[in-house]
């Protein structure tokens, strides 16, 4: 019963389609880019409806959104959970005419796009871990996944895909997640409106291609620097054959992280899992054993 | 290290729960490791740069071995580069079965694996209907742009 009231307060407004192509028909940057919107009750993730498209010719330009996925979807297939109503799933299938080999910098355009649009709309303070988790209060509010794939003798597909925990409640987030999720509502203390979140991602997702559409990553590599919460940190980075501990200095050219390790020696990751090391200071550690 | 010591690091993996071993020692780094219920050990010279481990040597002919690729002494052979920076993966997930094995038939389109680079996953697929007749990188190493994954005996 408590449930049933909970929900009836804080009722979420379901993502409106009509309002979501009347912003996009507003932004004629936006426009050029997503010719077509389908949205979803119920998908098994956004990505795989993007993916299907861009491997069976679909040209570029479709936004996929959807109220709830079944198998949303990380990194090597790490679950992102997508509960119905409340977060923004989206993915907009794409074929740029880039060459693969730089279409990993459109991973760091869509981070910078979504800082942007969150911060727009909520005002929120939120920042990116590297490559391209949105945080919140060292919390993981968004997570962005992109998939590419070719055809022989055709244009490469390129999927970005970004789910982000807007309207969430602290409750409805599973226990072993509540450490290291949160949502937009959380923090705010009210709901927020997805369908202009929707649009604010794509004005800024637009804005950010455009950059490298003109061959200015460069400006995209200094957004992200700005905005991500990585730099200057001593961290640990997970890769998939070993971990490495350093500073963590700047981003590369091509968005890669730039590491300093213990033998001064410079280190550039393009893949891996970031954690911050939190250094004790003295005092505490000297407290350590005495009690 | 020789070979007794080499044989005794598969007997220590054999005899516990370990899947992997690792030894650097003399300029050489030796790693014995458990794939499937059997072991398979490579060695390969030290670099100073450690993301990819370079052309190895095998001791056991049950993982096919890296090796230096020319299309000009194996014109027949297809081979599939790697088109970024990255990761290569064989399986789409952590512990699943690669995509492809040794000996496999492929068709033109089929997925051969994943090469990861800032949570950008970018499938590759064969370019031709043939037989994979090497797997030129380590599950999970960092590849460089260019660099072969795969060669494929088209079919006739």
């Amino acid at each position: 019963m408590s449930k049933c009231k909970r929900e009836g307060a804080t009722q979420a407004p379901a993502i409106d389609l009509q309002r979501i192509e009347a912003g996009i028909a507003t932004h004629p940057r936006v426009r050029e880019r997503v010719r077509e919107v389908l949205l979803f009750d119920r998908v098994l993730s956004t990505n795989q409806i993007a993916l299907q498209m861009g491997s069976t010719g679909m040209p570029g330009g479709v936004l996929i959104l959807a109220e709830a996925q079944d198998q949303g979807k990380g990194r090597l297939n790490r679950i992102w959970v997508s509960p119905s109503g409340v977060n923004i799933y989206l993915s907009v299938l794409l074929r740029p005419f880039q060459e693969v080999r730089d279409f990993p910098l459109f991973s760091l355009a869509a981070a910078v796009a979504v800082v942007q649009a969150i911060r727009a709309t909520t005002g929120l303070p939120v920042v990116t871990k590297w490559p391209n988790d949105i945080l919140l209060d060292d919390r993981k509010v968004g997570g962005i996944l992109l998939e590419t794939g070719k055809k022989s003798g055709e244009v490469p597909y390129l999927v970005i895909g970004a789910g982000i925990n807007v309207n969430w409640e602290e409750n409805d987030i599973p226990e072993n997640l509540r450490e290291h999720a949160t949502s937009l509502k959380i923090a705010l203390g009210h709901i927020v409106d997805r369908n202009r979140l929707v649009n604010e991602i794509l004005i800024a997702l637009a804005q950010q291609i455009t950059l490298l559409d003109e061959n200015k990553s460069d400006l995209i590599i200094k957004g992200l620097s700005e905005v991500c919460e990585t730099l200057g940190k001593r961290v640990k980075v997970a890769t998939p054959d070993r971990i490495y501990e350093g500073v963590a200095e700047a981003l590369s050219n091509d968005g890669g992280l730039v590491l300093r390790l213990a033998d001064k020696s410079q280190r550039t990751i393009y893949v891996g899992d970031v954690t911050k090391v939190i250094l004790l200071p003295p005092s505490t550690r000297r407290s350590w054993g005495a009690t | 290290m020789d070979l007794k010591e080499i044989k005794s690091l598969i007997q220590l993996l054999e005899e516990t729960d370990l899947t992997e071993i690792e030894i650097e020692e003399h300029g050489r780094r030796i790693r014995v490791r458990k794939e499937q219920g059997q072991t398979v050990s490579l060695s390969a010279p030290l670099h100073t740069e450690a993301a990819a481990l370079p052309a190895v040597s095998p001791v056991s002919q049950a993982l096919q071995p890296q090796q230096e690729f020319s299309n000009e002494t194996e014109p027949h052979l297809a081979v599939i580069h790697s088109p970024i920076v990255g990761t290569f993966y064989r399986a789409h997930t952590q512990g699943a079965e690669p995509y492809v094995q040794v000996g496999d038939l492929v068709k033109k389109g089929q997925i051969l694996c994943i090469v990861e680079a800032m949570k950008l996953m970018n499938e590759i697929e064969s370019d031709h209907d043939g037989t994979v007749v090497a797997v030129c990188v380590e599950d999970k190493s960092s590849v460089e742009f260019g660099q072969p994954l795969f060669k494929i005996e088209p079919a006739q």
